[in-house]
């Protein structure tokens, strides 16, 4: 146990002891890395390091580690995007995070272990009787009262959001997970280290994550971003989503923020944008499949392979009379489409939507037809009949429920 | 069939379509709020975009965390000791408050920025930058002092319901499951709300005060010009002061309150005004309560408040029902309030500390830890409330004590963690503010450790100042 280590010293075949204050590791060597430095109390402000190298034997009765010269050298870089951490300064009492548990607590105590030459950090010690090990020193609660979370399964963050941009000393362990548990995860943790961890991960999976994000802690993430970042990051998000993160930012933001997206995504967005939030065309998604009337199943199939990309809601196909118009003509499922024969025109499986939404009417009302239709989404068109976008069965469960469900909600169409 | 290759556009993607235009920003109508953006051709005024809000509402929306925490302070305890200033001197001590309450907003306003610069409460930083022992420490002292507080938040209760003739027996579990239920049940917004509802019970004390009719030139006198009278209870009185005007559990729950209503580090300029606000409001009532029973009991003679419901008891002939009656619903106000606030620091702390999940937005399977420790204490509390004979005035004294142990320490980590660039950044302290913070840290060192020596030479029967 590092608590444990803390209470050695560092001695040579001089007889020079110098007690030892903090482990070193690279955090970025593997599952369990080893201990790369003993730093030692100094005479001066800054405590100089001894290098793994010089240590040729542990005295476990006598708390020694033999070294061949306990003066030690120059103290560790303190350049805050080194690899190298220091257990006793930063891991421990840190929160981090159990990616295999989705959990985040503190670190109260670090398990070491001995492997061949070297001294490795294994897991971490979060039981209660860790607590008491360090409060009586090491007198009582010698063995953890918890499994140790195994440092594997680890994301150390550092609570500094420019080091996630650098990204190199970190395992990316929480690149396994879910975007939706990532965003869990973050709700648990501090927003400057929430923001580091956005920022370590990939752009598209970061924006799924921001799309994911308690909505106060979206805007709390988003504004740490830089301007690059919160830029390639809204790009990639899902229009719906964009604008109700840009709807939330402060008037100049938004404005500077439109003006630097890319045509695409911003025009998407803008497009909802011209809707209060409390209307159906506020809730609304207007990313969705469409294809043009007139076309044989087969030809629409074909052409779907290109467009179902992106949307995330892909399950209605909107039958539009032409790219001009717009005009809502009817609705296939995706099970019509590949279920009915290949030469059948679109318009034999086609529904003529019935039920349609206006943009402007109140969102609360909006969603309760949703619901109520039982159907997974309900067009919104203009007076004309001009198809302006869809509103999913998750908008208006976010709509509708109490906010202590939101955040349980199962999301359909992400 | 497949459709021919170069059979596009048949598929209307929304890209396609929309790719022949780009946005362009017309501008922004700076009153009316709207952007303007032109998209193929048309203008499009964004109303989707957040509403800034206008006029006074701006100022009420930004009120939360400072405000409840000043109204706390104000708590039945807090009530027993301004009544008792007042009865027993006064208007000459309202400048010792008033210079309470310049540090308190000082020392709130660091603890707020603290919280917003660095995400997290202030275990949490004590944990991470001092270690496990002083957090343990810090806990430990803060679950008895505040034990103790919620307690007689809930004797408290029970006196003010009794006054305005509801049994103490009905009250009390009532208060207890109406604040359980908020805190378990409600969410941050919520919770915020009624809490600030609850916290307008204090304006009834400038109405008892005003129906106290106080000479109004001898309190701008007693407020503006500092006096001191060579006696040690008197001195000690002054430092009584102090001690209830600056507690550290309105420092602890600031600061986590604040953290949990997730307050971006951009948006912290207006927060301040909150903390102003609250601690300006405190301050004001504390002084309201001091003219009510300086401009009454005191003229009359009756000096001997040992409790807020004393105090509402004793203004009844003085004053008149109404001053008494108001005076007690000012003090079921606080005491809810309070025994709402009390706990949910605690909650918030003992979860900092060890790493539990926290936060007024979690549900009780998610926060076992957070809520379970909010429970017990809540229950707790008004259980013991319910002891017949309880010594609750030589309790509080005891709390006093625990939290003069606590105050210098939170106040030490305060300055010390909000001068650390590497955490607060810009928003570390600026020179005034150092100055007041650490000229505050002193007095109130100087302060806590007189009242504690008297109070530890009373115990084994000596008595410097006399008795």
């Amino acid at each position: 146990m590092l608590s444990e280590a803390l209470r050695y010293s560092a001695v040579d075949s001089g007889g020079r002891r110098c007690k030892v204050v903090d482990l070193a590791i690279d955090v970025a060597s593997g599952p369990h890395p080893a201990i790369t430095d003993l730093v030692v109390q100094g005479n001066g402000a800054a405590s100089p390091a001894i290098p793994w190298d010089a240590v040729t034997r542990i005295d476990e009765a006598k708390r020694i580690f033999a070294v061949t010269d306990a003066s030690g050298s120059s103290p560790l870089p303190d350049q805050p995007d080194d690899p190298i951490v220091r257990l006793r300064g930063e891991v421990l009492d840190a929160l981090i995070i159990d990616v295999a548990q989705r959990r985040v607590t503190r670190a109260n105590d670090l398990a070491l272990a001995v492997d061949g030459r070297r001294l490795k950090l294994c897991a971490v010690d979060v039981s209660a009787a860790s607590v008491v090990r360090r409060l009586t020193g090491g007198r009582f609660g010698r063995s953890p009262s918890s499994p140790l979370w195994d440092w594997r399964d680890v994301e150390f963050l550092r609570g500094n959001p420019d080091l996630g941009l650098r990204g190199r000393h970190y395992n990316h362990r929480i690149d396994r997970l879910r975007p939706a548990e990532i965003a869990r995860l973050t709700e648990h943790l501090p927003y400057l280290h929430a923001t580091e961890l956005v920022t370590m991960l990939p752009p598209h999976i970061a924006a799924d994550v921001l799309e994911e994000m308690d909505p106060d802690r979206q805007l709390q993430v988003y504004e740490e971003l830089d301007a690059e970042q919160q830029c390639r990051i809204v790009e990639l998000m899902a229009a719906d989503a964009a604008a109700d993160l840009i709807g939330r930012l402060d008037r100049d933001d938004a404005a500077s923020l439109l003006a630097r997206l890319p045509k695409a995504p911003a025009t998407r967005i803008v497009e909802l944008l011209q809707y209060p939030s409390d209307t159906a065309g506020g809730i609304m998604t207007n990313e969705m499949v469409v294809v043009r009337e007139g076309l044989t199943i087969a030809e629409a199939q074909a052409e779907l392979r290109n467009s179902i990309r992106r949307p995330d809601f892909v399950y209605f196909v909107y039958v539009l009379d032409n790219p001009r118009n717009r005009r809502l003509r009817g609705v296939v499922t995706l099970r019509d489409l590949l279920e009915g024969g290949s030469e059948r025109p679109l318009e034999e499986v086609m529904t003529q939507t019935l039920i349609t939404l206006a943009p402007t009417e109140s969102a609360e009302n909006a969603a309760r037809r949703v619901v109520e239709s039982e159907l997974l989404a309900v067009p919104v068109v203009d007076d004309d009949g001009r198809l302006l976008g869809t509103v999913t069965v998750d908008d208006a469960v976010e709509q509708i429920a109490p906010s202590g469900w939101r955040a349980e909600a199962p999301r359909l169409f992400i | 069939m497949n459709a021919a290759p170069g059979q596009s556009g048949t598929i209307e993607q929304e890209e396609t379509s929309t790719n022949a235009a780009a946005p362009t920003l017309v501008g922004t109508q700076p009153r009316r709020g709207a952007i303007q953006v032109r998209l193929r051709g048309r203008r499009i005024r964004l109303r989707g975009l957040r509403r800034e809000p206008v006029g006074p509402l701006r100022w009420l929306l930004v009120l939360g965390p400072g405000v409840i925490a000043g109204a706390a302070a104000n708590d039945a305890g807090s009530i027993a000791t301004y009544s008792s200033v007042g009865a027993t001197y006064g208007y000459a001590l309202l400048w010792a408050l008033l210079l309470g309450t310049i540090s308190l907003a000082v020392v709130q306003e660091m603890t707020a920025r603290l919280g917003v610069a660095s995400g997290r409460g202030l275990l949490d930083l004590i944990r991470e930058r001092y270690g496990l022992a002083w957090s343990v420490f810090a806990v430990a002292v803060m679950l008895a002092a505040n034990g103790g507080l919620i307690l007689s938040e809930f004797v408290g209760i029970g006196a003010a319901a009794e006054l305005v003739g509801v049994s103490r027996l009905l009250a009390v579990p009532v208060a207890a499951a109406l604040v359980w239920g908020l805190v378990v049940f409600g969410s941050y917004a919520n919770v915020e709300k009624i809490f600030l509802v609850m916290a307008l019970a204090f304006f009834t004390y400038p109405v008892a005060a005003f129906l106290a009719h106080p000479q109004w030139r001898d309190v701008a006198r007693g407020t503006f010009v500092p006096t001191l009278q060579p006696n040690a209870e008197f001195i000690l009185l002054i430092v009584a002061l102090l001690g209830t005007t600056l507690t550290p559990y309105q420092q602890l729950f600031e600061e986590s309150s604040v953290v949990d209503k997730g307050i971006a580090r951009k948006h912290y300029g207006p927060e301040r005004i909150d903390t102003y606000v609250g601690m300006a409001l405190s301050g004001l009532m504390a002084g309201f309560i001091v003219i009510a029973t300086a401009a009454t009991l005191h003229i009359h003679g009756a000096t001997n408040i040992n409790s807020a419901a004393d105090a509402a008891r004793a203004l009844r002939p003085v004053a008149g029902a109404a001053a008494s009656e108001l005076f007690a619903v000012g003090l079921l106000g606080a005491s809810l309030l309070a025994a709402a606030v009390l706990p949910l620091a605690t909650a918030y702390s003992i979860s900092e500390a060890f790493g539990f999940p926290k936060g007024v937005n979690l549900d009780f399977r998610h926060g076992r830890v957070f809520f379970g420790s909010f429970t017990t204490l809540v229950a707790a509390g008004a259980a013991a409330s319910l002891i017949p004979g309880l010594p609750v005035i030589s309790l509080l004294v005891w709390v006093q004590a625990l939290n003069g142990v606590l105050l210098p320490i939170i106040l030490l980590f305060i300055l010390l963690l909000v001068n650390d660039r590497t955490l607060v950044g810009e928003l570390a302290n600026s020179r005034l503010t150092n100055v007041l913070g650490w000229g505050t840290l002193v007095v109130v060192t100087i302060a806590v450790v007189a009242l504690l020596g008297t109070q530890a030479l009373a115990l084994v029967g000596i008595y410097p100042f006399g008795k």
